[in-house]
């Protein structure tokens, strides 16, 4: 009964997991497995609750537990950490076996963790406690651990533990599946995600990306490639990628190098749809597509912002530069048949594609040109060579257009022919500019060969390509004989002084370089070896901003030199004659001007000697007053105040005519200083007069002293002579500086003069006054207003008539 | 004797010679007046060694042989009569000689026109005289 008992025990805990298993089994999405493997295990442990913990790694490589709940809703754990790492615990996470206690809280290690020890407040009681780990078959990794529990003790059996094992190996197996199956489908995710990822990169790309297989046609095309080509996506997809290409043979040989297993890359020119030429900076290498070997070709978006701008314009522009453009392309079979032109070539002729096929493109041939036009096509291509062109066609509208083709073979990837491609331009007007080229041409040889100016082209090498008939006048050469070296050395080599003229310090062949017209004199020499003075320009020839040469224009100056050099000797000799008459001139002036100085150094002292002594002996005679007769005392008087007037006379001229030849030195002079002198020497005059002088504080100055002292002195006896007698004299002087010039203002309650006498009053021998009454000789204010002058200063006179005078004097300050 | 001080008066003029005398006399200067009728004659009595130096000396410019100005660089070499106190009186009037004068630390005179002017003149110019 025993063993019966026992063997059902193990039919019964076989047909269990059995049918476990087959649950278990079934399911391969983790969380639904683990909450069936704890479900079930619950049920057949005979345990009130049971829990699974299980690891998790996720994505990103990182491990967490994760736990599912049975028995109980799964709020009844929630408030606490899951899992619990307590001792309890430890054993089973740690693989070691299955953990059965009948009463789990008589175990030594019960309580013992922090910080609860024991079961936490508000835990689900637990007495009957088994646990078994999960461990990965093949690694032995620990996946999980499955706890379980009964409130009462000694619930959990043998069979129990039996029955958990083989769920817990079950569910390991399963979990394996599960996470094989979960990373298979976040591969595929990954795949997809990826495959998307470059689709989007491939259409949002500003840059053409074209894949073309190994004959060149294209087999896809992004939106980048439409923009930049022109052509819709569907035409892409029906051409030859070395349609793109202005050179087709550029094609070719990308093509090769590609499939060669390398990459290309670099700058070459390519074609729009509407026949606009570019420069294409371009990658391409090797790339499996759909399974086969292609080549991917990406072309840079150098100016996408202008495309998109031209894009943006209408349509009606869009078909203007269609119909202007300048390039329709063809492509033939290897038959010669011709099975594609772009739509510049529809625009341009009409129909369709079908019409111009094979030969149909001929009619588009001006009749004249067919004949040649079609054999020379077949020759070419026969030959495999080159097909250059320029032919007549006619446009739709009935417009004959010159034409100019430029097509090449092309080849397969297996080196068998393809046929012939090649690109067609409109170049009528080309050839109305060459016609009109011709025109001027004839003009501008005209010119050039019958005007008097010299004429050179020079290439870059500074050699001469082209003299005219004045330039092989001038200098005795022809062209033939020019062209071993540049011009500098046969028309320049050497200066007039004999040294050497290397071409590196000629101004004429500066203009190459600078790019800048030069315009000069200098030395030619003529073939038979003789120097000329020419005047150059010398004009550099730049072509796409590149300088290619010099246009040299020189004349021959001899003559002008000869009459220049002429016309300067004479206004040399006339500027020696002049030079010379000034000096003897001068020399005449200065001897004068001594003479002169002598004569009034005489006269100050030998013409005055004797009238002094007249006028001191008549003083004298007066004095002795020997005759009692008033008559005779005044014609003493007479005699004493002519002779004086003569003496003042005298004196002042000389002042006067010393101021302007004298040579003087300056310094700084105190006008105080200076009128004290003067009122002393004018002492006795002063008391006479009964004058007051009131002096205000006057400046130093920068003057001659004695000249400064005459002026103040010369005023002072002008305002003493010029009193009224009745009324007391009253001078006064003061100054104030405005700005850099002293104001003196001297003024006198005298006679004054008339307000429109301010300006004559200045001037020599200039006499306000009749001399009967005043005495004076008409000099002294003229030398005071020449000393002011010459102090570089000013003086003004303002009179009142009967009320005074009174003179504004302005001096630097210093 | 010593009580009159000595003036020595140079010039060619004997009429002047004789005006400044009596116009001395005029105004009852006491003066020992010691008359030189050029430079050279000024110059030869001065350098006499035995000669008592005048206290005062009044020179005229425009002079035949030796003029004013001569005379007065010639003492100013002379460490003996350097410091002499001399004063220029002329005809002259213009302001050129009178710089010029200057120029040796000598005042200038103009002589006057009237013989009562000249007398002021004198005794401004003994004023000159330190006591």
């Amino acid at each position: 009964m025993e063993n019966n008992g026992a063997s059902f025990e193990r039919r019964d805990i076989f047909e269990l997991l059995l049918e476990s298993g087959k649950a278990i089994g079934s399911e391969i999405e983790l969380e639904n497995l683990v909450q069936k493997v704890t479900d079930i295990a619950t049920g057949i442990t005979g345990a009130k609750f049971g829990a699974f913990f299980y690891n998790v790694v996720n994505s990103s490589g990182e491990k967490y537990v994760l736990y599912t709940i049975s028995g109980v809703p799964r709020e009844a754990f929630s408030k606490f950490p899951m899992p619990r790492n307590t001792k309890i615990f430890d054993p089973t996470f740690q693989g070691h076996g299955t953990i059965r206690y009948d009463d789990v809280t008589s175990q030594p290690h019960y309580g013992q963790s922090a910080p609860y020890h024991g079961m936490p407040k508000g835990h689900l009681p637990v007495r009957s406690y088994l646990a078994a780990p999960v461990i990965a078959p093949g690694t032995g990794e620990v996946i999980g651990g499955l706890f379980f529990g009964h409130p009462e003790v000694g619930v959990f059996t043998e069979r129990s533990e039996q029955l958990l094992e083989g769920i817990a190996a079950q569910a390991a197996i399963a979990m394996g599946n599960a996470k094989l199956f979960e990373e298979k489908r976040a591969a595929e995710a990954r795949q997809k995600e990826l495959s998307q990822q470059y689709e989007s990169i491939f259409r949002a790309a500003s840059d053409s990306i074209i894949i073309y297989d190994e004959n060149g046609y294209i087999q896809e095309a992004n939106p980048a490639a439409s923009r930049i080509h022109g052509y819709g996506y569907e035409e892409l997809l029906r051409m030859h990628a070395g349609m793109l290409f202005k050179n087709p043979e550029d094609f070719t040989v990308l093509k090769e190098i590609a499939f060669s297993g390398r990459q290309y890359q670099g700058v070459n020119e390519r074609i729009k749809k509407d026949g606009t030429v570019f420069t294409a900076h371009f990658v391409g290498y090797q790339f499996i597509f759909r399974g086969k070997l292609h080549v991917l070709s990406m072309v840079r978006d150098n100016n996408s912002l202008q495309v998109q701008d031209a894009l943006k314009r209408s349509e009606e522009f869009a078909q203007i530069i269609t119909t202007v453009s300048p390039t329709a392309l063809w492509m033939t079979d290897h038959n010669g048949n011709n099975i594609y032109v772009n739509q510049t070539w529809l625009d341009w002729i009409g129909g369709s594609l079908a019409d111009h096929t094979g030969g149909g493109w001929l009619h588009a041939v001006h009749p004249d040109d067919r004949g040649p036009v079609d054999a020379q096509f077949k020759a070419v291509f026969n030959q495999r060579k080159v097909f250059n062109q320029d032919f007549r066609i006619i446009r739709r509208t009935g417009e004959v257009r010159w034409c100019s083709t430029y097509g090449t073979p092309y080849f397969s990837q297996d080196g068998s022919f393809g046929g012939f491609a090649g690109s067609l331009t409109d170049i009528t007007e080309r050839k109305q500019a060459e016609e009109s080229l011709a025109g001027q041409n004839a003009l501008i040889n005209t010119i050039t060969n019958n005007t008097q100016q010299a004429i050179f082209l020079l290439d870059e090498r500074q050699f001469c390509t082209y003299m005219n008939p004045a330039a092989e006048a001038m200098t005795g050469y022809t062209l033939a004989a020019l062209h071993e070296k540049p011009l500098h050395y046969h028309l320049r080599h050497t200066y007039p002084d004999g040294r050497h003229f290397p071409i590196e310090e000629s101004d004429i062949d500066k203009a190459f370089a600078t790019k800048k017209q030069i315009k000069g004199e200098g030395m030619f020499i003529r073939k038979n070896g003789d120097y000329f003075p020419v005047a150059f320009i010398a004009s550099p020839i730049i072509r796409n901003g590149v300088a290619v040469g010099t246009l040299l224009e020189s004349r021959d100056i001899t003559e002008e030199k000869r009459l220049q050099q002429e016309v300067q000797i004479q206004q040399e000799k006339a500027m020696a004659y002049l030079e010379q008459k000034v000096k003897e001139r001068t020399a005449e002036l200065e001897l004068m001007n001594d003479e002169l100085l002598q004569f009034t150094s005489i006269a100050s002292h030998d013409l005055k000697e004797p009238v002094r002594k007249v006028s001191i002996f008549s003083s004298r005679l007066k004095e002795m007053g020997l005759v009692d007769d008033p008559v005779f005392n005044q014609y003493l008087d007479n005699i004493q105040r002519s002779s004086q007037r003569i003496v003042r006379l005298i004196d002042d001229l000389l002042e006067f005519s010393r101021l302007s030849h004298t040579a003087v030195n300056t310094s700084l002079v105190d006008l105080n200083a200076c009128i004290a002198r003067i009122i002393y020497d004018l002492e006795l005059a002063i008391g006479e007069k009964q004058a007051t002088i009131e002096v205000g504080v006057l400046p130093n100055v920068e003057g001659v002293v004695h000249q400064l002292q005459q002026v103040f002195q010369n005023l002072i006896q002008n305002s003493l002579k010029f009193s009224f007698p009745e009324r007391p004299l009253r001078i006064s002087i003061k100054a104030e500086q405005e700005g850099n010039m002293h104001v003196i203002t001297y003024e006198d309650n005298g006679i004054g003069f008339r307000p429109e006498y301010g300006d004559k009053i200045f001037k020599v021998f200039e006499r306000l006054h009749g001399k009967e009454k005043y005495e004076g000789t008409g000099i002294g204010l003229a030398i005071v207003k020449k000393i002011i002058d010459r102090h570089k200063g000013s003086v003004a006179a303002i009179g009142k008539e009967g009320e005074g005078a009174q003179f504004i004097i302005r001096l630097p300050a210093t | 004797m010593a009580i009159f001080s000595t003036v020595m008066y140079v010039d060619d003029d004997a009429e002047d010679r004789m005006l400044f005398a009596d116009a001395v006399k005029a105004i009852d200067g006491e003066y020992h007046l010691e008359m030189a009728s050029d430079g050279l004659d000024a110059l030869s009595m001065l350098k006499n060694p035995g000669a008592h130096l005048p206290s005062l000396l009044i020179v005229d410019l425009n002079m035949p042989g030796m003029g004013g100005l001569e005379l007065i660089r010639s003492l100013k070499t002379d460490s003996r009569l350097a410091d002499l106190p001399t004063i220029v009186f002329t005809t002259s009037g213009s302001s050129t000689d009178r710089q010029e004068c200057a120029r040796y630390g000598v005042e200038m005179h103009t002589k006057p026109l009237t013989f009562g002017e000249l007398k002021q003149s004198v005794q401004k110019l003994l004023a000159y005289i330190k006591n």
